[in-house]
């Protein structure tokens, strides 16, 4: 059976490729440092392949069709989408591992997840930007799965966190010898395109990180009302939940936090064995 | 009509370089297909981005709409609060 052998979550932040000026020297060297973190635990775990778990900004999926949870299942993914993100528009080209992704739907069906079953998906920001620091060569095979975080109503902070144990269950079932890693991507605290851009809420990323650091099952009563109180891109934690109910009952650590770049901007790693 | 018209648009013209093109060269008779109202098509035209948010396109459409025509996002944060009243200075 496949194991899953890494955890992690990062924001996925456009501006590092976009307009890497915002973030000055003495940032970037925190940046750096955490996505070097990041990328060492993935290389000495051996991981073959990366699943991310992110939203989707519109760029593959409509504002008529947005599926709650939703997993991709094409061979070969292109990006990115966008001609704004700094990275020439479809440079981009990764092998997915369609083998994977049929065995977390079917788990995701036989579990009562409406999960929905999207062919192919151009590849844009929430799925490329933490990618392109961690594995620059491109030389795994991903899996990507979707979760709404954009149009509400979305699903509960309890239920990712249940989506995201089927897809550690669904992982360490695959009949395969593939070491899996798990990366979940998106938040901290911020606002996407609404008059309060640039608002951070540190106090909100403390409780969250704690909270999910500790895999405490209180991080399933955070609500909607709390992320919309400090951004509506805040909602984009889910990824981070699902990755902890991956690996439920598995502590994590605070990789890096610094609010800049108009985000709570913050990576965490799970101390999977 | 409803911002889901001026949503689906969007979406396409941030999406799609040809369509753009198409957007830029004739923006009436893009516009038309996407059934806006003269209104909307007007502020659409001018990159009104205060009042198409107000008027409700989904504020990731309308960014991204915003990044794909070239804004900076402190322009694009400054027309909202001007036209809103609301929010505060980006960090």
């Amino acid at each position: 059976m496949a194991q899953l052998v890494a955890a992690m979550a990062s924001v996925h932040v456009p501006l590092l490729t976009s307009a890497p000026h915002l973030a000055d020297q003495a940032m970037w060297e925190k940046i750096n440092r955490g996505f070097a973190t990041l990328r060492d635990t993935l290389v000495s775990s051996g991981a073959d392949t990366v699943v991310v778990i992110s939203d989707e900004h519109f760029n593959a999926l409509d504002p008529r069709r947005y599926p709650s949870f939703g997993v991709v299942t094409a061979e070969i993914g292109v990006g990115p989408v966008e001609n704004w993100l700094g990275i020439p528009r479809n440079s981009i080209k990764v092998n997915f591992e369609p083998a994977l992704a049929e065995a977390i739907l079917s788990e995701g069906v036989h579990q009562g997840f409406d999960l929905t079953r999207v062919g192919e998906a151009g590849l844009e920001h929430g799925f490329l930007t933490c990618l392109h620091f961690l594995t620059p060569r491109w030389d795994l095979s991903y899996v990507w799965l979707i979760q709404n975080c954009v149009l509400p109503p979305l699903p509960s902070v309890r239920r990712c966190y249940e989506f995201g144990r089927m897809v550690g269950t669904a992982i360490r079932r695959w009949d395969s010898s593939r070491r899996v890693a798990l990366l979940g991507t998106g938040g901290l605290s911020h606002a996407v395109g609404t008059p309060d851009m640039g608002r951070i809420d540190p106090q909100f990323d403390a409780k969250f990180l704690d909270l999910l650091c500790a895999n405490s099952p209180a991080l399933c009563n955070i609500t909607d009302a709390e992320m919309d109180a400090v951004g509506n891109g805040t909602h984009e934690v889910r990824n981070w939940v699902a990755v902890a109910g991956a690996v439920e009952g598995t502590k994590g650590e605070v990789v890096m936090y610094e609010p800049m770049m108009a985000v709570g901007f913050g990576m965490v790693q799970f101390q999977v064995a | 009509m409803s911002a889901q018209a001026l949503n689906i648009m969007l979406v396409d013209l941030f999406r799609s370089e040809e369509a753009f093109t198409r957007y830029q060269r004739d923006p009436d008779t893009v516009a038309a297909q996407y059934n806006l109202t003269p209104e909307e098509q007007e502020r659409l035209k001018a990159k009104d981005m205060g009042w198409l948010y107000q008027r409700g396109v989904h504020p990731y459409i309308l960014a991204q709409f915003a990044l794909s025509v070239g804004y900076d996002l402190r322009q694009y944060a400054s027309q909202l609060r001007e036209a809103t009243g609301q929010g505060e200075v980006m960090h």
